[in-house]
């Protein structure tokens, strides 16, 4: 039928015996291929391009689920962007951390921290506030939900420390719904506050929040975890990781820089 | 023009070796794209934070990017899969991997640290080293020679621009 006659001929027959060797020096394509007669399939290719484009943007912009899961606010009070806070209003430092319950170097890095991170916060020295980063999967995100549910019944730092020392592999299935209203009530949630604490759980009622939480840190700027910004009382955060405080000494240094304004 | 489907073998096999290593090269690149696409589709937002994490592109255009992009590949590895327009496919293949190196350099040589999103996953790591960055750019390269072969090389065997122009 029409097969013969293509627009523009398609050269009859390709001069294949041309050696077209792998010249695989990347040249900088230019808009046209090397032979003549292939208009008709660039417009092709860019109509394919864009029509994926478009149905790209439409399809995942519904599945996207930090879009479109509704964000209920928590009824405990939160310390800046949304985070769980410990520590007295006066302190001079505020050590902001972001994490997720399933990342091994947060677990790695609370376990060696938190005496002193305690101590600080005991002191008076520091604020410390924790804030949600759940990406490595939903058990990250389902963990992170259980633990708003906590603070509202005043246990997010014991449910908290629970999810790190119990912590398993990333995505293995550990961190059931059974699991986390276990850990509600090792971390001291009894009676009524236990009863709304599993509703809460069950509803997965703070899923948007810590969805939005997760997409509010990826704006910051925060790409690894655990991530902290130290900040002193001139308000001026410097944001870093573990591998810069990688030791309780360290991580002191950092508090005193900030509390002196030399950061 | 001969039409009957009889007769395409013999034309096939008196093609040359180069055509049927192009024949190979799009397989592997029509491989690497619809892993990459699938894998990049299943996680809408982690694929935000993996474009985000560059820290290269305005706003605006993360999501555009993030949830065009895989479609994108996807589309080029059925072109090159069946053959349809292989040459230009193939070259926007390989401004892709072009722009994909400039990335992973980019944030190589700013210090971040961060997963590339090649392959799905999202921005987000506890740590990536340099020989992480090096070992996807050396990757990327490869597959930029493949779609560049493909590009200048022979029409290949078992594909549609054959069809249409034979």
């Amino acid at each position: 039928m029409a097969s013969g006659k293509q627009r523009r001929g398609p050269k009859p027959t390709p001069r294949a015996s041309k050696r077209p060797g792998p010249s695989a020096a990347p040249r900088p394509p230019r808009g046209a291929p090397a032979r003549r007669g292939v208009a008709w399939q660039w417009w092709v290719v860019i109509g394919v391009v864009v029509v994926a484009i478009v149905i790209g943007v439409v399809v995942q912009s519904n599945r996207s689920k930090s879009e479109n899961t509704k964000v209920v606010a928590p009824k405990h009070a939160l310390g800046p962007n949304d985070s769980e806070i410990e520590g007295a209003g006066s302190a001079k430092v505020l050590v902001q951390e972001y994490a997720d319950f399933q990342c091994p170097s947060c677990r790695a890095f609370h376990a060696e921290m938190a005496p002193t991170i305690e101590a600080l916060v005991k002191s008076g020295q520091i604020r410390f506030a924790y804030t949600y980063f759940p990406f490595i999967g939903d058990e990250s995100v389902q963990a992170a939900a259980a633990a708003v549910c906590a603070g509202d019944q005043g246990k997010f730092f014991p449910f908290a420390d629970l999810l790190y020392d119990q912590q398993r592999p990333e995505n293995s299935g550990f961190l059931t719904t059974t699991r986390l209203l276990a850990f509600g009530r090792q971390a001291g949630i009894t009676g009524p506050a236990y009863d709304a604490f599993e509703k809460c759980v069950k509803a997965k009622t703070y899923e948007g929040f810590v969805r939005r939480s997760a997409d509010q840190a990826s704006q910051r700027g925060v790409n690894q975890t655990p991530t902290l910004f130290i900040s002193g009382p001139n308000g001026k955060a410097v944001q870093m990781n573990d591998e810069q405080i990688s030791s309780p000494a360290a991580f002191k240094q950092a508090v005193a820089d900030a509390a002196a304004g030399k950061t | 023009m001969s039409g009957a489907s009889g007769v395409e073998p013999v034309t096939e096999a008196r093609l040359g070796p180069w055509a049927w290593a192009v024949l190979g090269a799009r397989l592997v690149l029509a491989g690497v794209w619809a892993w990459a696409g699938w894998a990049k589709i299943a996680d809408a937002d982690a694929a935000v934070r993996a474009v985000r994490a560059y820290d290269l592109f305005p706003e605006g255009v993360v999501k555009p990017i993030a949830w065009g992009l895989p479609f994108v590949e996807l589309a080029l590895a059925v072109l090159l899969l069946v053959g349809l327009a292989c040459r230009p496919a193939a070259w926007v293949s390989a401004v892709l991997f072009l722009a994909f190196i400039a990335m992973i350099g980019s944030a190589w040589a700013r210090g971040l640290s961060i997963d590339c999103g090649c392959f799905g996953g999202g921005g987000a790591s506890s740590g990536v080293d340099a020989a992480q960055y090096a070992q996807e750019i050396v990757r990327d390269l490869a597959l930029l020679a493949l779609a560049v072969f493909v590009a200048l090389g022979p029409v290949s065997p078992l594909s549609l621009d054959r069809r249409m122009s034979t």
